[in-house]
């Protein structure tokens, strides 16, 4: 127990924060991105110093009273007026002022926060249970996750991660952008703590979220990227702020605002899935938040892990034990509702619609090659060649990887992103 | 210059007609149990509240140290140095059955803790122990106007609890006190957990009408004679402000939850998307009740205060009517007030229209917080427990209070709404207020509860404790939230540890202190130097009784010949004038 406290105290100790000085500290959260966060932090800094200001006149005042007024023995309180009606109204109108201007200049920053510039990008954000899906304007979904999202820390030579990986969104600096919000589920809360902004996401509604995001400028890092060369970036952590469930904790995301050059070719990657079929299984299993509640290693989620699920057999809630094959993984995705794995919750919605047949077959390539059991894992892990047309290639994998999965699908559309 | 027209002189309380203390016991353990059980007097129903509010306190004080235990250390997926891969951080997992995880137990126990602590430990709080005790008493009463509503009030109490712990026991809930729909209709597979915590709260209102009820037609009829509304007595003042709201309001809580259970079971369609319901709908009927509901819990505290810093600080009240009139203002506002929960989750103009209302609760906040700052201006201070927690009330609840108009100003909550510096801010304002003015309270009228003095060193010990542990748990909180941590979170960044583990430091500092009042307060029942009638000096009405007072509370009626708080010109009952000393040019009111 003692040594693991210390353990703890170590750790905190050695996780950087983001911002240190008491400026920062001062301020929201470091430094705002756009414009309305700048203008949220001037407003948050003035009721900020008008509070200590009266904080410590009121303390002042009640402790130094209480000081020299303590009690005396035998010495009565000397007589004082019971009340001051032009001291009482004074102290009714001044605040009211202040209040008044607290809540003209508060509206007035929050016009600012939910007007978009016009030409800003629109783009479509689905939440749902425990990640979000995010298209850009002609479809494209991103392929890249943060799993450091949050900083890794060196602990006695190990390496730590935040737990579950989180999409990372690619914006132009400088430019507007708009977010057209709707869930699939419950309600969840989009925030992005740099630029000041939360709003809720329903299932019934859609809901906007606007930013305009600084330009980089000398603090930003410079990112090195095998296929785009180096190039400046600036990342932004959002977050989920309304509670959903389970995993709500990690429910998170990372906008990187970077030159527009980089976006565009960013969106270009997006639209073309590349590598082997397991490969794109990965990517698609992300972009369609799997992994919030399947893990990949072993480790305990809210569903099962997909670690060793391939072609093994699983003991199911009604009593009976099923192989994980390639009809059964289409039936859990497509009718998760159709048989529940005992000791998980019935939980999962279906992905009919969202995860299109070919995509399916994707995603059984990519179990496979997280189950010992399969001695075809590495086969199906190199069965394509990674250079090919990634166009030609979906219909061809298909029928190589999943057969049974083409057989019964044809119903299904594959989503705008999936090339 | 005693206020009392004690008709046969001397020694009222010791008259022909003199039954006991209430304390007395009636013979034998059975015959004792029987009488509490089916007893109509208001002062063993307060003691029962109050027993009953602090076994739950000490549940809801569980869920809130498991909840810190658990954020000690975020969630994290290390590779160490034989490459393995392992989860950290997952400290309530031993907990886990059936396959739930750290974080599922930390939903439950972060909903337990809140719905415990506001649903049965805050709501009916000080105006169930407290005011049950004392409402009658300062008002020179028998009793309340409905004994026997009165008794039925705190068994329906206890009934509702059990429903709702009884949730709690065959697995618990995962929404989040608030209950927000369509998490709340469509989480977690057995409905009857939910439905079990859902029916608890609706029962529990029922206690709250009937309290407030009873203690409106109290104050309204039962008055001594001489006493006129503006002779009352604050905690009197504040007393009736919370039960209007008592009576109003929580009846918007008990259709909402049936309207939760019919939803959940019968798949109504009012909240649920899927069937063209509206979950903001939801949103609307809870914090149309829960918004009121906040000024339940901070008013009867704002009453207690009032009591304590006139009687400790030997001052009358400064501004009396402007502090009996802001008590009303805020219970009348309150009920407009409640669509400052939902800035992020409404249109621009009705979030106008809430930010601009909810200012005009701040201002006559801020008049009672000037006017007890003021009343201790030329007092005669004394620093017993009661007066440092009182010292401490008005330290915390500024805090409270001032943190608070960033959240109703809208561009900057639409950073901090649902971040840890909203946890900070209600925390300060109920456990800061609310939580502190019981217990400046029970420390106040401990000796005429229960004609035990408490060991004061002891006491204090445990104030400091309560105090600093509640500033180290509570403070960083602020900072936190404001650089962006979202409350509710099993797991976290790891720039938020630091943080996390100050606060959970200061919980344990918390329960510390806390033990520490247990301590005491046992050992004056046990073992407690007998208190004198008055050993305060205090002027309201329940100075005149007993120690432990009479089971009919006064021997005679009393008739009211002073203000409660006329300190520069009245001598305490049973009291030596020696020790009190007069003023030799009052101010006349």
């Amino acid at each position: 127990m003692i040594g693991s406290l210390a353990n703890i105290f170590y750790t905190a100790a050695s996780a950087q924060p983001r911002s240190t000085s008491l400026q920062d500290i001062l301020w929201f959260g470091g430094r705002g991105y756009t414009e309305a966060a700048r203008q949220a932090d001037w407003m948050f800094l003035f009721i900020w110093w008008v509070s200590v200001f009266f904080f410590v006149l009121l303390m002042f005042l009640m402790l130094w009273w209480s000081f020299i007024y303590r009690r005396r023995k035998g010495k009565a309180a000397p007589a004082s007026p019971r009340h001051n009606t032009r001291l009482e109204i004074t102290w009714t109108v001044i605040p009211t002022i202040i209040f008044f201007f607290m809540f003209f200049e508060g509206f007035r920053g929050y016009i600012n926060i939910n007007f978009a510039p016009t030409g800003a990008i629109e783009a479509n954000l689905i939440a749902f249970q425990w990640s979000w899906t995010l298209e850009y304007p002609d479809g494209q979904i991103t392929t890249e996750t943060a799993e450091k999202t949050f900083g890794t820390l060196a602990t006695n030579d190990e390496e730590a991660f935040a737990s579950k990986p989180a999409p990372v969104w690619y914006f132009p600096e400088g430019q507007p952008v708009l977010l057209r919000m709707t869930s699939r589920d419950v309600i969840h809360s989009f925030w992005i703590p740099d630029f000041r902004v939360k709003q809720d996401i329903f299932p019934n509604r859609y809901t906007s979220f606007t930013f305009t995001p600084d330009m980089l400028d000398e603090t930003a890092p410079t990112m090195e990227d095998e296929e785009l060369g180096a190039y400046l970036y600036r990342d932004h952590i959002l977050l989920c702020a309304e509670y959903c469930g389970n995993d709500h904790a990690e429910m998170a995301g990372v906008i990187r605002i970077v030159p527009r050059d980089i976006y565009e070719a960013k969106l270009e990657i997006f639209g073309s899935p590349r590598g082997t079929l397991a490969e794109r299984g990965r990517i698609v299993s992300q972009q369609n938040g799997c992994f919030s509640c399947h893990s990949v290693d072993g480790s305990a989620g809210t569903g099962p892990t997909w670690q060793n699920l391939y072609n093994n057999s699983f003991q199911y809630t009604d009593g009976s034990t099923i192989l994980s094959d390639d009809n059964h993984i289409r039936e859990s995705i497509y009718i998760p509702q159709a048989k529940i794995r005992a000791g998980y919750p019935n939980q999962m919605v279906s992905y009919q619609g969202a995860i299109s047949t070919e995509q399916l077959g994707w995603i059984i390539a990519y179990m496979k090659t997280l189950s010992e059991a399969t001695p075809e894992a590495e086969l199906a892990a190199t069965q394509v060649d990674p250079d090919a047309e990634a166009a030609e290639e979906g219909a061809e994998g298909g029928e190589g990887a999943a057969e049974p999965a083409t057989d019964m699908g044809g119903m299904m559309e594959g989503t705008p992103g999936d090339g | 210059m005693s206020s009392l027209d004690t008709h046969a002189g001397a020694a009222p309380q010791l008259g022909g007609d003199h039954h006991g203390s209430y304390l007395t016991s009636k013979g034998g353990l059975w015959a004792d149990i029987a009488n509490w059980a089916t007893t109509v007097d208001h002062k063993k129903i307060g003691v029962m509240y109050l027993t009953a509010l602090l076994i739950l306190f000490f549940l809801g004080g569980v869920m809130a140290l498991a909840v810190r235990f658990e954020l000690l250390e975020p969630t994290r997926i290390i590779v160490n140095q034989a490459g393995e891969t392992v989860t950290t951080g997952q400290r309530l997992a031993f907990l886990a059955t059936d396959g739930a995880t750290a974080s599922n137990i930390y939903n439950r126990a972060m909903t337990l803790h809140g719905a415990i602590m506001t649903f049965m430990f805050i709501v009916p709080g000080i105006p169930a122990s407290l005011g049950n005790f004392f409402l009658p008493l300062m008002i020179g009463a028998k009793d309340v106007a409905f004994p026997k509503l009165n008794l039925g009030s705190w068994y329906v109490y206890v009934f509702g609890s059990l429903f709702a712990l009884a949730s709690a026991l065959v697995g618990g809930i995962d929404t989040g006190w608030t209950l927000y729909t369509p998490y709340s209709t469509m989480t977690d597979a057995d409905h009857w957990r939910l439905v079990a915590m859902v029916m608890g709260v609706f029962i529990m209102g029922f206690a709250s009408i009937m309290t407030g009820l009873n203690f409106v037609v109290t104050v309204h009829k039962l008055r001594a004679p001489g006493m006129g509304w503006f002779d009352m007595p604050l905690f009197v003042w504040a007393i009736y402000a919370t039960a209007i709201i008592q009576v109003l309001a929580t009846p918007v809580i008990g259709i909402t939850t049936l309207m939760l259970i019919f939803e959940r079971l019968f798949n109504f369609g009012l909240f649920d998307p899927r069937l063209g319901g509206d979950p903001v709908l939801f949103q609307h009927f809870f914090w149309f009740y829960s918004h009121p509901v906040v000024y339940i819990m901070i008013l009867p505290a704002f009453g207690v205060i009032s009591e304590t810093i006139t009687c400790h600080a030997r001052k009358p009240i400064f501004g009396y009517k402007s502090v009996a009139f802001a008590s009303l203002g805020i219970a009348a506002v309150s009920f407009i007030v409640w669509g400052h929960h939902m800035f992020t989750s409404q249109g621009e103009l009705t979030a106008a229209i809430f930010s601009f209302l909810t200012f005009f609760v701040a201002v006559p906040t801020a008049i009672k917080v000037f006017n007890w700052i003021a009343t201790l201006y030329k007092g005669s201070i004394v620093f017993n427990t009661p007066m440092l927690y009182t010292l401490g009330f008005l330290f915390l609840f500024t805090i409270g209070g001032l943190t608070g108009l960033p959240l109703a100003t809208l561009s900057t909550d639409m950073h901090l709404h649902d971040s840890y510096y909203v946890v900070a801010h209600f925390h300060y304002v109920m456990f800061g207020g609310t939580v502190i003015a019981l217990l400046a309270g029970m420390h106040h009228w401990w000796p005429k509860m229960f004609g035990k003095m408490y060991a004061e060193r002891p006491a204090q010990l445990g104030f400091w404790l309560v105090f600093l542990g509640f500033n180290v748990t509570f403070f960083i909180q602020f900072i936190m939230g404001a650089h962006g941590m979202p409350r509710r979170y099993a797991s976290y960044p790891d720039e938020y540890q630091w943080m996390h583990l100050i606060s959970t430091v200061g919980s344990w500092m918390l329960l510390a202190g806390f033990l520490v009042h247990l301590f005491t307060f046992i050992h004056s029942l046990l073992q407690g130097k007998p208190a004198g009638a008055n050993p305060w000096g205090g002027l309201t009405l329940e100075w005149h009784a007993d120690s432990p007072p009479d089971e009919h509370n006064f021997a005679h009626e009393p008739i009211v010949k002073h203000g409660p708080y006329d300190y520069d010109t009245v001598v305490p009952p049973h009291c030596d004038p020696a020790d009190y000393p007069l003023p030799e040019n009052p101010h006349k009111h």
